[in-house]
């Protein structure tokens, strides 16, 4: 793959419970604070779980200065466009668009890929005053239709908001996808970005991922399913015992390194590769024995000609769900040689914001290899039987010079597996 | 850098003109219309009451597997329009020993779809119109089902025709309103071209039509409101238009590589050439008038495709019968092809189908490439009244017979997003005619 354009990180952004801004957010981590907390949003104090990761600042005035720009969309879209435009000034292209002679040509190649969570049950309330007083006739439904909802509701709901209002505010005009696939959506976004860039479609492109998975009708689904926990996120840990919901958003700017190089660009990290496939089963499944993501671990490294003892670290799916886990356990101790390859996760600290998870744990692994430090499952004590082979590692784990490729896990409904790797850049 | 070729071998359709591809070209050669009265439920009361509506529908197969529990009408026309695609291409997944290498993707619609759902939420967590999270938790046992959630996640459709079709390789879907079928074909076609796959299913489905989908629009203003004359109410490039007519279906295509469709004798009935992606990044439902965003997409659909203006002998347009769309097509059209545009064949069958939305693309490509096949250029319905801006050649005559070497289809989608693709004859070469 060496004749192939490289793709850069030069920019990230991120908001979740566990930070407003990827700084804050890599303090807490760092310093093993968990954003996970009782739901604030909604009063849904007789529920058994009643925990989630919920922002702490929801100020959208604060998050986006365009007042405008507020009535016309809807929370998720707010996080979105939020680490959008925090990627964006952290990645200086702005600055440097806006000093060429031709700034046609530079957005006209630059794309807006995204991960969207598509619809939320939330959205669909605003019709809730209008059946009650209609009470389920249609006809009256109909005719009142109009003095009744805000007429803007679609607008406000339509899945690609993010896309198009970070194209609008700044003008970016290039390649596009909004990939809509539960919960790697926003990691087969950045797939496709490397690919849009290897190809020659873009030059550059804002990757970016938003969900709120808190939404409460969803929540109580997932409950049922019996996918949360009611106490606590531990991934791989013999306590693990479900997941916890969260909203979130990140961004990452991806460049070719022509296109970085060319503006003296700072790089957090290189996009290497990666595979997104099903296991072809159900909408809920997940394979026990983790055969269909080890081939696709295998898959990812064996096309850049790697292997595991190549690897610094793995950022793993680790939901805390004891099935996920274990089979994502069977897939790691698969690949592995002799040496364990450090294995962390990053949803302890901020739950599982669902479509963002994957791009999330993009944006913390770009940090980790530009730091050169990598934050740990803080609140591991005794690993699940079956992780015990895993190097899970619990406290921050310093990266020496010679550590450069990274391996991150994504999976979601649709059995759907992703794997990206990622190389530190060697002037890191 | 030399592209990977990609194949059209596959095609199927369920449309509000036929419930499969057959039936919808004859129906769209027959000048028929999809229209009428909204018959899914009592519409009296909308200020918009008709649409383009799938009608008398049997499921193509009795279908068994768990799965089907999440199915949906409008997820059952996808597992229907891509059984017909892959039957039709002589191929299918599960048979395949590469299995892995055959993907899919799918341009979704929006999650609107289930009202009865909706309605037994309402009643049990808010009978007053708000919200009660603790009445809802209640009742838990009796409002929960599982087939409520598994109809309603965002990639629930694809999950079907994974399982339906035991897909284990790539798979993706991707939602940018009305380019959504567009953008599926487009980056299907760029898997196979990346050499990550070898065989995709690729296309769109899609059904508004429901008390929330006609809402939504009714309360934008964007349909026609020609109540009482349906058939005529979707005038693409017509003085008269006002509005687009809501229609529902899927299609879908079966790509594979060149060599490998070649290798194994299929019918290649045309060849998906190129690409063109971009966003106007204007606003958010209106397009540009000077048709800013879109020109870029078709000049880049056509360079992707190794064409040149003077190649492409017919444009199936995106021609939603919107004031703006329409003009603004017509203007990017003009701005690529130059004095061209006023020679060139630009049709748009949504004057017949409606607007399938999230489909439109796919059915759009369908339809171009059957076009190709039969050397026939479909026809804009409706054309009565001259719009002045609006100065191409619609075929408004009626359908045409023409041999056709490139066909471009356009799709462009509420949030900006443009796409447009290349179509070739499978024997089609530059300079010659």
């Amino acid at each position: 793959m060496s004749d192939l354009t490289r793709v850069m990180v030069t920019g990230v952004g991120a908001v979740s419970a566990s930070g407003m801004n990827i700084e804050a957010m890599w303090e807490a981590m760092l310093a093993g604070e968990t954003g996970i907390d009782e739901i604030k949003q909604a009063d849904i104090s007789s529920w058994s779980h009643r925990l989630g990761g919920e922002l702490k600042e929801y100020k959208p005035a604060k998050m986006l200065p365009d007042r405008k720009l507020l009535k016309a969309i809807s929370r998720q879209d707010v996080l979105g466009i939020s680490a959008a435009m925090q990627a964006i000034e952290d990645s200086q292209i702005l600055p440097y668009r806006d000093g060429l002679d031709n700034p046609t040509a530079f957005n006209e190649k630059t794309g807006v890929f995204v991960g969207s969570p598509g619809n939320k049950y939330y959205q669909q309330y605003d019709f809730l005053p209008l059946m009650a007083k209609t009470q389920h006739n249609m006809q009256a439904f109909g005719s009142e239709l109009m003095s009744e909802v805000h007429p803007m509701w679609l607008l406000r709901i339509l899945p690609n908001n993010v896309l198009a209002y970070t194209g609008i505010t700044y003008g970016f005009k290039g390649a596009n996808h909004n990939v809509v696939n539960h919960a790697t959506g926003g990691m087969q976004a950045l797939l496709e970005a490397y690919h849009a860039i290897q190809s020659g479609q873009a030059d550059r492109v804002v990757v970016v991922a938003y969900d709120v998975g808190t939404d409460v009708q969803a929540s109580f689904y997932y409950e049922r399913l019996g996918l949360l926990s009611a106490r606590h996120l531990k991934p791989f840990d013999a306590a693990h015992d479900g997941t916890i919901l969260a909203e979130g958003a990140a961004a990452l700017v991806l460049e070719s390194e022509a296109s970085a190089k060319a503006r003296g660009a700072t790089t957090y990290a290189e996009i290497t590769g990666g595979f997104a496939r099903t296991e072809g089963s159900g909408l809920f499944s997940i394979e026990a024995s983790g055969d269909a993501l080890t081939d696709v671990l295998r898959q990812t490294l064996d096309a850049q000609k790697i292997t595991s003892d190549d690897l610094a670290f793995i950022v793993a799916h680790g939901n805390g769900n004891p099935k996920s886990d274990i089979s994502e356990a069977h897939a790691i101790n698969r690949i592995q040689g002799d040496t364990c390859v450090p294995v962390t996760g990053f949803k302890w600290a901020m739950g599982h914001t669902l479509c963002t998870s994957g791009l999330m744990d993009a944006v913390l692994a770009a940090k980790a290899l530009k730091t050169r430090t990598l934050p740990g499952i803080a609140n591991l004590d005794t690993p699940a039987k079956a992780c015990e082979h895993l190097n899970l590692i619990a406290k921050p784990l310093a990266l020496g010079s010679q550590a450069k490729h990274a391996l991150l896990i994504n999976r979601g409904f649709g059995s759907m597996n992703v794997a990206v790797t990622m190389k530190a850049c060697d002037d890191a | 850098m030399n592209k990977r070729r990609v194949a059209i071998t596959g095609i199927g359709v369920v449309s509000p003109l036929g419930h499969d591809a057959r039936s919808t070209w004859q129906g769209l050669m027959a000048g028929n219309s999809g229209m009428g009265a909204i018959q899914q439920f009592d519409a009296s009361g909308f200020p918009v009451h008709f649409a383009a509506e799938v009608t008398n529908y049997t499921p193509r197969a009795v279908r068994t597997g768990k799965h089907h529990r999440f199915v949906m009408p409008f997820t059952q026309f996808a597992l229907d329009a891509a059984t017909e695609a892959l039957e039709d291409a002589g191929i299918h997944p599960k048979t395949m020993t590469d299995n892995p290498r055959f993907g899919l993707v799918a341009g979704s619609g929006m999650m609107t779809g289930n009202f009865d759902h909706l309605t037994r939420f309402q009643q049990a967590a808010a009978p007053d119109g708000a919200v009660d999270w603790n009445a809802l938790q209640q009742q838990g046992d009796a409002f929960y089902r599982l087939n409520d959630f598994g109809r309603t996640a965002s990639n629930s459709g694809l999950s079907l025709l994974i399982q339906e079709f035991g897909i284990t390789g790539y798979a993706n879907s991707v939602h940018t309103a009305c380019a959504s079928g567009g953008q599926a074909l487009g980056l299907a076609m760029q898997v196979i071209r990346r050499g990550e796959a070898d065989y995709m299913l690729a296309g769109g489905f899609d059904s508004m039509i429901n008390p929330l989908g006609v809402s939504s629009f009714c309360l934008l203003g964007a349909l026609s409101s020609y109540n009482d004359t349906p058939e005529t109410a979707s005038r693409p490039f017509d003085g008269s238009r006002n509005g687009f007519v809501l229609g529902e279906g899927s299609a879908f295509l079966v790509l594979e590589s060149w060599d490998k469709a070649k290798a194994r004798g299929a019918k290649i009935y045309a060849e998906l050439a190129g690409e063109g992606n971009t966003l106007s990044s204007y606003r958010i439902t209106d397009s540009h008038p000077d048709g800013d965003g879109a020109n870029q997409a078709i000049a880049g659909a056509l360079s992707d495709a190794g064409v040149q203006p003077s190649d492409v002998d017919y444009i199936n347009a995106h021609g939603t019968s919107t004031k703006m769309n329409d003009l603004s097509e017509t203007n990017a059209i003009k701005a690529v092809f130059g004095e061209r545009a006023y020679k060139l064949p630009v049709s748009s069958t949504k004057s017949q189908t409606g607007h399938l939305i999230a489909a439109a693309g796919a059915i759009e490509a369908a339809i171009s490439v059957l076009a190709i096949q039969h050397a026939m250029v479909p026809m804009t319905k409706n054309q009565t009244t001259p719009d002045p801006a609006c100065d191409l050649d619609y075929v408004a005559e009626g359908t045409r017979e023409k041999s056709l070497g490139v066909v471009l289809s356009n799709s462009f989608g509420f949030g900006g997003t443009n796409s447009c693709l290349v179509f070739k004859h499978p024997e089609f070469e530059r300079g010659r005619t």
